[in-house]
């Protein structure tokens, strides 16, 4: 799984053991892989930076058990270019292009964990767009959602709500 | 701890916090979002405090089969105001699709109490051409940031307060009670934008809002002057006129930064933008779009020569010989495409004298001049212009700067010889700036370029 990786992410300093670095901010995905970013891309991750702030900037290596090592490099890219002020259209729909459906549920949880609200506000688009004009069941199985509904009262929802059906969108696509 | 990562198909996002669900729901239109109420009992009433509710052409034209869809999308709306539950920031209305839907003073009253309190946001925008007064209700919404409304004749309430948190505001095809405008303006202190489209009913417009930075006016009916003094923090004007008697219109203009002239009819610019408010006005100015603008007279090329002299920071100009009217490009368009390869054949030698070389006589005294600021030129022109080579001679050898000059000719016949020479003038010319790259775009028809 690390060496894996580390050959998607050359440009990151990536290290199984914890470092003991003073310069950097090491965060810890739930996977047990250290990523070494700069203080200042700490600082677009309002859950980190509080951690920071409350202990004075002694403890320089955070956990964050909620997010995986494949997903933590795009929430850094993210930063980094929000950081320099290159987040533009062209980045974002490059950026999305590469993200499957599950990526993109994942990084939204992420950016949601880690308070970063620009990538939350991008990401809400793109699940928007990726749900847009879907069949209930195709938006069901997007989000993992369980059916609670008894069939007789769907029915009913449906037929109060029929407004909203016309023209959706045939459910013959790749759902990822 | 790798269990968390194989969760592909349990559901964590109906778990998070509705103020996060919310954001996905104020993307959606309001038929997706809706119909989330189905996906499980969770989500049954989710939608209700999404803070965003927009009804657009995507939604309307589901029910233009129907008789009477004005009604049944009237109701509709109702249903959802009624059924939301929370503050709405955004409401949008805004429906192309059927020249009959009209927005009643009925529906108005019906909805707005329901929002009045929180929104921000407000767009109530039809193409229907009748007109009620606007209902005093709306003057009511004091949160306001953005405001857009369409076909109403705007008074103002004798008890409106003001708007004092608006930034922008659309007036589209509004008529204007006696100064109502006026007293609308002096109601928003912090207005930064202002669009005044296609309204009738007045015949002086006197814009004197200190904070106003960005006003667009597109008119369709005669009016008789434009003073913009007061405005005195204006950076950006566009004038939108289609019509005659745009001579004389704009009486005062304050420092502005952008300028375009749409449709500009082809008058001569001077009588539109006075050389004695050139002066006074241009000084700052840094981008500069004219269209319909008439390069073919001896006497525009002079003044837009006395532009960039009134101009010394002028960075991006563009200047356009032909209109922007698309239905009539279009219709162009189908008729010279059938043509072309023929015409181009057939033509190929005999336009070589369309545009000379250039005659001394005709070149204009430039060695004198500072140095220019310009960055970005586009011209576009007609076929048969000796002005524009003389005036993008003018620009390449003062501007130091320049990074890119756009010609773009546009003919109804293209020959390979007079092509041939207008780009071997154009290698020709001296360029003040090194790295200036000359594009040289040729075509059958008018460009179809925004």
């Amino acid at each position: 799984m690390a060496e894996e990786v580390s050959s998607q992410m050359n440009s990151l300093s990536i290290s199984e053991t914890n470092p003991s670095s003073s310069a950097t901010i090491s965060l810890v995905s739930g996977d047990d892989i250290v990523f070494k970013v700069e203080p200042t891309i700490a600082k677009e991750m309002e859950t980190v930076q509080s951690f920071i702030d409350e202990t004075d900037g002694k403890i320089t290596t955070i956990p964050l058990p909620n997010i995986s090592s494949h997903d933590l490099p795009y929430v850094i890219e993210y930063c980094e270019k929000s950081i320099a002020g290159k987040i533009t259209k062209e980045f974002e729909a490059e950026f999305v292009k590469k993200l499957n459906n599950e990526e993109v549920k994942e990084l939204f949880l992420a950016a949601n964990y880690l308070n970063i609200k620009k990538l939350l506000d991008f990401l809400s688009q793109v699940i928007a767009d990726r749900i847009a004009n879907k069949s209930v069941e195709y938006v069901r199985r997007y989000f993992g959602i369980e059916n609670d509904f008894t069939p007789e009262e769907e029915a009913k929802l449906r037929e109060e709500l029929a407004w909203t059906f016309t023209g959706v969108d045939p459910d013959d696509e790749d759902e990822n | 701890m790798m269990t968390l990562f194989n969760a592909n198909q349990i559901d964590r996002i109906s778990d998070l916090p509705s103020n996060v669900i919310d954001v996905i729901l104020g993307n959606l239109r309001i038929r997706d979002q809706v119909r989330t109420s189905i996906l499980s009992t969770k989500w049954r009433y989710m939608w209700t405090s999404a803070p965003h509710l927009y009804f657009d052409d995507d939604f309307y034209q589901r029910f233009l089969v129907l008789d009477d869809p004005g009604a049944v999308v009237s109701k509709i709306i109702t249903d959802v105001v009624m059924l939301h539950n929370g503050p709405i920031h955004k409401f949008s209305i805004c429906i192309y699709a059927d020249f009959d839907f009209k927005i009643t003073t009925e529906d108005i009253n019906l909805w707005i109490p329901f929002m009045s309190r929180d929104v921000k946001h407000l767009e109530l925008v039809t193409h229907c051409v009748f007109k009620d007064p606007m209902p005093d209700i709306l003057f009511s919404c004091k949160e306001l940031t953005y405001f857009k409304c369409s076909s109403f004749i705007l008074s103002i309430p004798p008890n409106f307060c003001g708007f004092e948190k608006l930034l922008e505001l659309h007036l589209v095809c509004v008529e204007f009670e006696s100064s109502a405008l006026e007293s609308l303006m002096s109601g928003c202190p912090f207005l930064e934008k202002l669009v005044i489209e296609l309204c009738g009913d007045f015949e002086y417009l006197d814009i004197s809002s200190p904070t106003l930075k960005v006003l667009l006016v597109k008119l369709e009916y005669d009016i008789k002057s434009i003073c913009l003094k007061k405005a005195k923090n204006l950076v950006d004007f566009t004038l939108d006129a289609n019509y005659n008697s745009l001579s004389g219109l704009i009486k005062s203009l304050p420092k502005i930064k952008r300028f375009s002239m749409l449709r500009g009819k082809k008058i001569p610019l001077a009588d539109i933008i006075p050389p004695t408010l050139l002066t006074s006005s241009f000084s700052s100015l840094e981008y500069l779009k004219l269209d319909e603008f008439n390069l073919k007279e001896r006497g525009e090329l002079l003044y837009i020569v006395s532009v960039l002299k009134s101009a010394p920071r002028l960075i991006e100009l563009t200047i356009r010989q032909v209109n922007m009217n698309i239905p009539m490009l279009l219709g162009l368009f189908l008729v010279l495409v059938y043509f072309d390869t023929s015409i181009f054949i057939l033509q190929s030698d005999n336009n070589v004298d369309t545009i000379q070389v250039l005659d001394h006589s005709e070149e204009l005294e430039c060695s004198s001049w500072g140095g220019l600021k310009l960055q970005t030129v586009n011209i576009e022109v007609e076929a048969r212009s000796q002005h524009a080579m003389s005036l993008i001679k003018l620009i390449l050898a003062n501007s130091p700067l320049l990074k890119t000059l756009t010609f773009n000719y546009s003919s109804e016949k293209l020959g390979a010889v007079m092509l041939f020479r207008i780009s071997q003038d154009l290698l020709l010319m001296k360029r003040a700036s090194p790295r200036a790259q000359v594009k040289f775009l040729c075509s059958t028809f008018p460009p179809f370029v925004w």
